[in-house]
């Protein structure tokens, strides 16, 4: 395994690096100062994830995320000493798979970096009943292929499992708690953030009105609802 | 005719009407003036009209009639008439002609002579001309005094008399009693006039104090609006002290100073930019300095602390024509009468206002009055001009100190967060080793001992830094829940199961106070809230409990239903809490210094657990707070909206 650590301070570098030797004896540590020499390492290591620091002394860590996620989609964690909701909303939403503020620990960062890689590889147990349709979206539970109208369309691992949840209990509510558990683990209970990015993007996927969805609905303050039949007569569906 | 001779000799009848036009024009009043005016030769004028009307009926009715009578006037009424005309032109010719020291005077004579001639052509004893001398003595009444005015009328008399005895009357047709009659109704007239001329004056000279009290009242109280209305702008109020007090007192000038506190008053006839005193007056725009004379005259009040009033700048000595009162060189004029009024300021003269006429025009009893309002005004506005720096520069100087404060504790904490990574990632490695070498040695060796202590230490740093910068959040109002329906009774639970350790650790019971799971009381439990910040608030109030109960005590940990609200508790059977610092202990930085604390309790926190824990309750709504007795526990609670029944 090989991991990519970006940030400024040295010594937070060597001390996530020799911890980590210690832990993971095979795995490959690199570690880069600033901006620049990540993006090299990026397209150079082809890292398994990466730790990302924001305050960088060249480019702006969101930047450099932004960089990244044109080309991959290598697991990113942001690592920050700025705990502010606006920051994580911002990683969250340029892709970066999770958020730590500083200080850390050793372990809750190990544990962080394997939730990360376990929900970007593992993908939900292939179901007996094989397809879900609702509408022009259609949902290929064995080949977790997602179409809408005929056309594929390219899902994440994490919205892909979000999708998968919503429709197998499709015309029920699912809690916030309950979702964000099964799909990013019990410690993320409460994180609100993480969900309705997903959300959003899920409905930017598959919605013709992301602005108004119809499938994808929210329940105020409780959870998620997926809708099979909306009684919407409306142009947008229609068209769809 | 003779009306508008009246009118043309206005100018001519000075001698009379001088002590009356010169208070008249010394009047507030502009409008009382022309009045009383227009009321004395209106009069005379009237009178005069009217005589001479009387004048031309009588001749109409006796021409032509023989015989000696009252009426038997011997002459053309067209004659008469003539004659008046040829009259008026005279007068109005010689108007032209300079008189010297008594124009009215001579006019008067004049008069005088014409009617006297008019007499003595027309009848004598029988001439009705005699009406004449009536109008005569009233014109002249209404403008000399009493003892003129008899003076005048024993002239007439004697001239009267003189005329009827002489021709074309005959000695024996006079009858003395009737000549008695006519010149002591003479005598009567000109006392009625003078009366009335007096009863003219008193009323006009009391209207014009009336007026002059109503308009002083109206400029105190616009000056009293302008000072009171707490502009900061001293220079402002000032420039209208200076302006509504020479408007007040028909002055020329006004100008008010403020000293530089400190400063001598010598060195205030220096250019008043530098040396920073203050000098505003209603005329120049940017006066330059005090001059001499000034500083004297300041000086003179600041001694006595009460207004200087000179009647005369040129006979005040030493001091030179125009060496004050910048701007007033025009036309060869400089100020005559000056009054000098300090402001009072708590026993000290804090400046000076000048008011300054053109004319030697002293300042009396009344108008100090008036002064001394002024400056009292000028000195509350200073007051509260200072007042309202002070508190000005209070308030910025408090929101500097916070921002810095927030700006330090966001920088701090940020700068802090780095290194702290690193030592812990350290620490936590480095404990990884030497568990693996404990197990083996089964027991904890000295290095072991050291690396949890700096584990422990680094743990405790970074809540102080966590909690710092939350607090610097909170108060910033950087922070938005993420508000989630919940049911206080799960959260309650997992926070029971998380903070068990640490009670086991010191050897305390953690009890657990919630309607049995499922139940319909259980579902009452459900609060719309942010997750993560009620367990940050709930961990807060648990581990003070688990940090100030004695080892063996116990904790409970519940949730109830109340009015509306769900009800969150944790209580705990520790040493409590004095009532003075109950009020005391949800402000920031403030901790407990409890003499009956424990031994192995000491205020390790940022003192800053229960301030967040309060903004957070209050960010959702809700209230915190405890109840507690000394040596009988505390029970800390915070209550949130419920969100209904049922609901789960």
């Amino acid at each position: 395994m090989k991991i990519l650590i970006v940030d400024d301070d040295p010594d937070v570098v060597e001390a996530i690096t020799l911890s980590f030797g210690l832990q993971w004896p095979d795995a490959r540590i690199v570690g880069a100062k600033d901006g620049r020499a990540a993006l090299a390492a990026v397209a150079r290591e082809a890292p398994d994830v990466v730790l990302l620091d924001i305050a960088l002394p060249d480019i702006d860590g969101f930047e450099v995320l932004r960089r990244i996620r044109e080309r991959s989609d290598v697991p990113v964690l942001m690592i920050s000493a700025r705990g502010e909701e606006i920051d994580k909303v911002r990683g969250l939403e340029l892709g970066a798979d999770d958020y730590v503020t500083k200080p850390f620990g050793y372990l809750e960062l190990s544990a962080r970096i394997k939730a990360v890689m376990r929900r970007a590889q593992a993908l939900p147990p292939v179901s007996g009943e094989g397809q879900f349709e609702a509408g022009p979206i259609a949902v290929n539970y064995a080949t977790h292929q997602v179409a809408v109208g005929g056309k594929p369309v390219k899902l994440t691992p994490i919205e892909y499992k979000l999708l998968y949840q919503l429709t197998r209990s499709a015309g029920q509510v699912l809690l916030h708690d309950q979702l964000l558990t099964k799909i990013w683990g019990p410690e993320y209970l409460g994180e609100l953030d993480y969900l309705r990015i997903y959300i959003r993007r899920l409905r930017e996927k598959l919605e013709q009105n992301p602005q108004q969805p119809v499938y994808i609905l929210t329940e105020r303050g409780i959870g998620y609802r997926f809708d099979p039949s909306p009684q919407v007569a409306d142009s947008a569906l229609v068209k769809a | 005719m003779k009306l508008t001779r009246v009118r043309t000799t206005q100018h001519g009848l000075n001698l009379a009407l001088a002590p009356l036009s010169r208070r008249v024009r010394s009047a507030r009043s502009d409008f009382f003036k022309e009045d009383a005016a227009l009321s004395v030769d209106g009069l005379d004028a009237g009178i005069r009209t009217l005589a001479f009307a009387m004048v031309l009926v009588l001749s109409l009715l006796g021409y032509g009639k023989s015989g000696p009578s009252y009426l038997g006037v011997s002459v053309d009424p067209a004659l008469i008439a003539l004659g008046l005309v040829v009259y008026n032109v005279l007068v109005i010719a010689l108007l032209g002609v300079p008189w010297r020291k008594r124009p009215g005077f001579g006019l008067f004579l004049l008069d005088w002579l014409v009617v006297s001639a008019a007499i003595l052509f027309a009848g004598g004893f029988f001439s009705p001309f005699l009406i004449l001398y009536y109008a005569l003595i009233i014109g002249a009444a209404l403008r000399v005094g009493l003892s003129r005015s008899l003076l005048l009328v024993g002239g007439c008399a004697v001239v009267y008399a003189a005329l009827s005895t002489s021709r074309p009357t005959p000695a024996d047709a006079i009858h003395l009693p009737v000549l008695a009659v006519g010149i002591t109704s003479l005598l009567m007239v000109a006392v009625t006039a003078v009366a009335m001329k007096r009863a003219v004056e008193v009323e006009g000279h009391k209207v014009e104090l009336e007026e002059q009290t109503a308009g002083q009242l109206r400029l105190l109280n616009n000056l009293t609006r302008v000072v009171l209305s707490g502009s900061p702008d001293l220079e402002g109020v000032m420039r209208t002290v200076a302006a509504v007090s020479s408007r007040a007192f028909q002055a020329e000038s006004g100008m008010a100073v403020l000293f530089e506190p400190g400063k001598s008053l010598d060195e205030h006839d220096e250019p008043a930019g530098e040396s920073g005193y203050l000098i505003v007056t209603d005329q120049d725009p940017n006066p330059q300095r005090l001059s001499q004379y000034e500083v004297r005259l300041a000086e003179r009040a600041v001694r006595t602390q009460a207004p200087v009033l000179v009647e005369d700048v040129l006979r005040d000595s030493g001091s030179e024509r125009n060496s004050g009162f910048p701007g007033l060189e025009r036309e060869g004029q400089g100020v005559r009468t000056v009054a000098c009024v300090p402001f009072l300021l708590g026993g000290e003269v804090i400046g000076v206002l000048f008011v300054g006429r053109y004319t030697q025009q002293p300042f009396g009893e009344a108008d100090l009055g008036l002064l001394t309002a002024i400056g009292q005004q000028m000195t509350v506005a200073v007051r509260l001009g200072r007042l309202y720096e002070m508190q000005r520069e209070r308030a910025s100087r408090s929101e500097e100190r916070e921002q810095l404060e927030r700006d330090l504790l966001s920088m701090v904490s940020h700068e802090l967060r780095t290194p702290l990574t690193s030592i812990k990632t350290c620490v936590g490695a480095l404990e990884s080793i030497e568990s693996v070498a404990q197990t083996a040695n089964n027991h904890g060796s000295t290095e072991t001992k050291l690396l949890h202590n700096i584990g422990r230490s680094t743990d405790r740093l970074i809540v102080l830094v966590n909690e710092l910068l939350d607090m610097a959040r909170l108060r910033a109002g950087r922070v938005s829940l993420s508000l989630q329906q919940l049911n206080m009774g799960e959260v309650l639970l997992e926070i029971a199961a998380q903070v068990k350790p640490l009670l086991d650790a010191r050897g305390q019971t953690l009890a657990l106070d919630l309607p049995v799971t499922g139940s319909p009381r259980w579902d009452t439990l459900a609060v719309m809230a942010d997750r993560r910040r009620i367990e940050q608030v709930l961990l807060n109030l648990l581990s003070n409990a688990n940090k100030y109960t004695p080892p063996g005590g116990n904790v409970t940990l519940g949730a109830t239903p109340k009015d509306g609200q769900v009800r969150v508790f944790v209580r705990d059977d520790g040493p409590g809490i004095a009532p003075d610092d109950q009020e005391r202990i949800f402000e920031k930085y403030y901790q407990v210094n409890s003499p009956t604390s424990a031994a192995d309790i000491r205020p390790d926190g940022s003192g800053l657990g229960l301030a967040i824990a309060r903004s957070i309750v209050e960010l959702h709504g809700g209230q915190i707070g405890v109840q507690s007795r000394l040596g009988r526990g505390s029970t800390f609670f915070f209550a949130l909206p419920s969100e209904g029944e049922g609901v789960g």
